[in-house]
């Protein structure tokens, strides 16, 4: 059994394969080119040259005890079904954290599923309580509101690049001394938020005299007519909620908008009536380098949209 | 030993039916995810460090809870 990071195409066509058949599902070949980006380290067991299992880091910056360091969040982890139970995913899992070690990756969060949190937690992972969401009811007649506020303004990616500089100067301020955050800086932001194909997200953002002051990102879940929260930052309270208005211009019929309750505006969402779910994600993360348990401290922010799925 | 081991077994792999001499691999919920929960839970409740190499699927029920009795 060889473990290696793929770098050909012909690899990565071969990881695909392995994951429709591993999930039973189909990938979705619109989303080839974005998650097969540059930044997303793929990883394959090879038996001989038959892919039996993959294991996916997502390269990030994150602000982790105060410091500016590199980040990755594990992503797409499956064993195919004739390879079960040869102890690939602990296997693959070490040799991917330990080569994320080598490469100064300081810290490693995961969103995964239940069955998978044994395997994680027996290959070093930290496994944290279940990170509830937090949401709020909406009544269906509740009418849909038009920008009126000029600091406002929706995001698409034509009008981004823009806002580069700004946003840029935003997202490092912003972070800054958290105990945890992932830093959407531009260039991360845009590949995450707007280049994505099976996206469609609605972003707005808040800006003074050309400065960013905030941003939000919501995705729009048709079958149970929901808005996920997917991001959100703001400089002040009044930011937060001047922002938090922008849901109702989503035109389409809504049941409930969600978000993680990780965000570190937990306290602004609970005064904008925002309850704890039943509903909820789990949370893993991992110090490569020190393999010691990780706290990610009480400034800590995560939202949905660190995770890649949604 | 075997007693522990079965218990845990038809609890995590949730089937009633395996036997003592029935291979890992046989039973019903058996996949990668289960077989790593099994060993976490086999290791606390034999109170030792067990290796994956250790349980193979290919083993018995029976043959794992004597290559673990050799070892403690």
């Amino acid at each position: 059994m060889e473990f290696r990071l793929l770098t050909e195409d012909s690899e990565k066509l071969r990881f695909v394969n392995g994951w429709e058949h591993a999930f039973s599902r189909s990938f979705e070949m619109r989303d080839y080119e974005w998650i097969f980006d540059s930044r997303n380290l793929i990883y394959g067991a090879f038996d001989q040259e038959t892919l039996c299992a993959g294991y996916c880091i997502l390269q990030s910056q994150a602000v982790f005890q105060g410091n500016l360091v590199k980040s990755g969040l594990c992503n797409n982890v499956f064993v195919t079904p004739e390879y079960q139970g040869c102890h690939l995913f602990t296997k693959l899992g070490r040799y991917v954290l330990s080569a994320a070690g080598e490469m100064g990756i300081q810290i490693l969060i995961g969103m995964p599923n239940e069955s998978s949190l044994p395997g994680h937690r027996r290959v070093g992972w930290t496994t944290f309580p279940p990170n509830f969401y937090l949401e709020k009811k909406i009544i269906e007649d509740e009418s849909v509101t038009q920008l009126e506020d000029e600091s406002i303004t929706p995001i698409t990616s034509l009008n981004f690049p823009l806002w580069k500089e700004a946003f840029n100067e935003f997202a490092f301020k912003i972070s800054f001394g958290r105990s945890f955050s992932i830093i959407k800086e531009a260039d991360y932001f845009s590949w995450r938020y707007l280049n994505r194909p099976s996206g469609d997200y609605k972003i707005f953002i808040y800006q003074e005299k050309g400065a960013v002051k905030g941003y939000v990102v919501y995705k729009y879940y048709q079958p149970f007519k929901r808005i996920h929260i997917l991001d959100v930052e703001a400089e002040n309270e009044t930011v937060f909620f001047e922002l938090l208005k922008t849901s109702g211009t989503i035109k389409e019929s809504v049941s409930l908008i969600n978000v993680l309750s990780s965000t570190i505006y937990a306290d602004y969402f609970s005064r904008a009536g925002y309850c704890i779910s039943a509903e909820y994600s789990n949370l893993i993360a991992h110090d490569p380098l020190s393999k010691a348990p990780v706290s990610l401290g009480d400034t800590c922010n995560l939202v949905i949209g660190d995770n890649e799925v949604f | 030993m075997l007693d522990i081991i079965m218990t845990l077994a038809t609890d995590i792999f949730e089937d009633d039916d395996i036997l003592p001499t029935s291979r890992l691999e046989e039973a019903n919920r058996f996949d990668s995810m289960n077989l790593v929960q099994f060993i976490i839970e086999l290791s606390g409740a034999l109170d030792m460090d067990i290796e994956d190499e250790e349980v193979e699927k290919t083993m018995t029920f029976a043959e794992l809870a004597k290559n673990l009795e050799a070892k403690k």
